[in-house]
């Protein structure tokens, strides 16, 4: 029975990478196992059909991508991403993982050198969105706390919580003006490092700019390093670092989880 | 757990206190009903291409044709320390 099965399971495997191939490649002819089913018109509808759903999910995906290079650019680049990158199941919300890579090295993007950390944000968003709830932490909680336990605290980051240093270029800021257009900056775009965290403490993404220090204090808090020394952290990537506004702004921000570990 | 000695100094840590101290409550936040269908995405959507419907056509709309587009979004109007954003025309 268990041969059986096993052979059974093989075709049928079999058969299903043929249809997949068949479907992504229009132009290879198909594996006898599908070539009476791809010779069909239907089968044409039903291959465009699946592209367009997958481009469209892209779209929706990576908004702010999409955005700065408009549509027609946007989708036919996504075709492109489609074929080399199917999606591996099937809930598409989460689709394009691999996209900021495939931009990053997609020679017509060249010249939009930002497009890769632009994507990145959107995939954060969407990471955001979809990552477990949890209640997260308030400063009421550390309150009653002297100094000396509070350095001696770990600070886990909420589940929800995404974040990133861009070195060279104001991603954090091109992002926000393509994500939300109503908070595009009305001067003109300074062009240096800056850092973005997306927090959903409740049931909206909401997100805000941080410089290096603030990233650098996340990045340790993550490794499970405590508090004090993930201050430590962010004086040495910035020696001027306001730590009390930062600790601040995280906290109000939900930005670590319901209750801290010391 | 946190005997771990800490060489930190006592105005960093004090920094932190503050740092809790002057922290405000978080924002409210919409309730439960957080939206798990993502509206654009995965809909079922029978249309195989612009104009088209599911009497379809079996056209490719798709192909990968050698690379001719042109970005014309927001991009083209940002200035970049090496120039214009926006794609050559070719």
């Amino acid at each position: 029975m268990q041969a059986v099965s096993g052979r059974v399971d093989t075709a049928l495997t079999q058969f299903q990478n043929d249809f997949a191939r068949a479907l992504l490649d229009p132009f290879a002819s198909p594996a006898a196992s599908i070539a009476p089913l791809a010779h069909q018109p239907g089968f044409a509808v039903y291959r465009n059909t699946v592209m367009k759903a997958c481009i469209d999910a892209l779209q929706a995906n990576y908004p702010a991508v999409a955005r700065l290079v408009g549509e027609e650019w946007f989708r036919a680049a996504a075709a492109i991403f489609v074929r080399k990158h199917p999606p591996a199941h099937a809930a598409l919300v989460d689709y394009g993982a691999a996209f900021a890579a495939f931009l990053a090295a997609f020679p017509p993007a060249a010249e939009l050198s930002y497009l890769a950390g632009v994507a990145a944000l959107d995939r954060f968003w969407s990471e955001c969105h979809t990552a477990r709830d949890e209640p997260p932490l308030a400063a009421a909680a550390l309150a009653d706390l002297d100094a000396d336990t509070l350095g001696a605290t770990v600070l886990r980051p909420h589940a929800a919580a995404r974040w990133q240093w861009f070195a060279d270029q104001p991603i954090a800021t091109l992002w926000q003006a393509n994500r939300a257009p109503q908070l595009a900056p009305t001067e003109a775009i300074e062009w240096h490092g800056e850092g973005m965290l997306l927090v959903r403490p409740g049931s909206a993404v909401t997100w805000l700019q941080l410089d290096h220090s603030g990233i650098a204090f996340l990045d340790a808090c993550s490794k499970g390093q405590l508090a004090g020394e993930a201050a430590q952290a962010a004086l040495h990537a910035d020696a001027s670092a306001d730590l009390a506004k930062l600790l601040s702004r995280l906290l109000e921000a939900g930005a670590f989880a319901g209750t801290p570990d010391s | 757990m946190k005997s771990r000695s800490l060489a930190v100094t006592a105005v960093t840590l004090a920094a932190l206190a503050t740092g809790v101290a002057n922290a405000g409550p978080a924002p409210a936040q919409p309730g439960a009903d957080k939206c798990y269908g993502v509206a654009m995405a995965g809909k079922n959507d029978c249309a195989a291409g612009p104009g088209t419907t599911c009497a379809g056509t079996s056209k490719v709309d798709y192909q990968a044709n050698a690379w001719k587009y042109v970005a014309k979004g927001t991009c083209t109007g940002m200035t970049t320390p090496k120039g214009k954003g926006s794609l050559k025309a070719m």
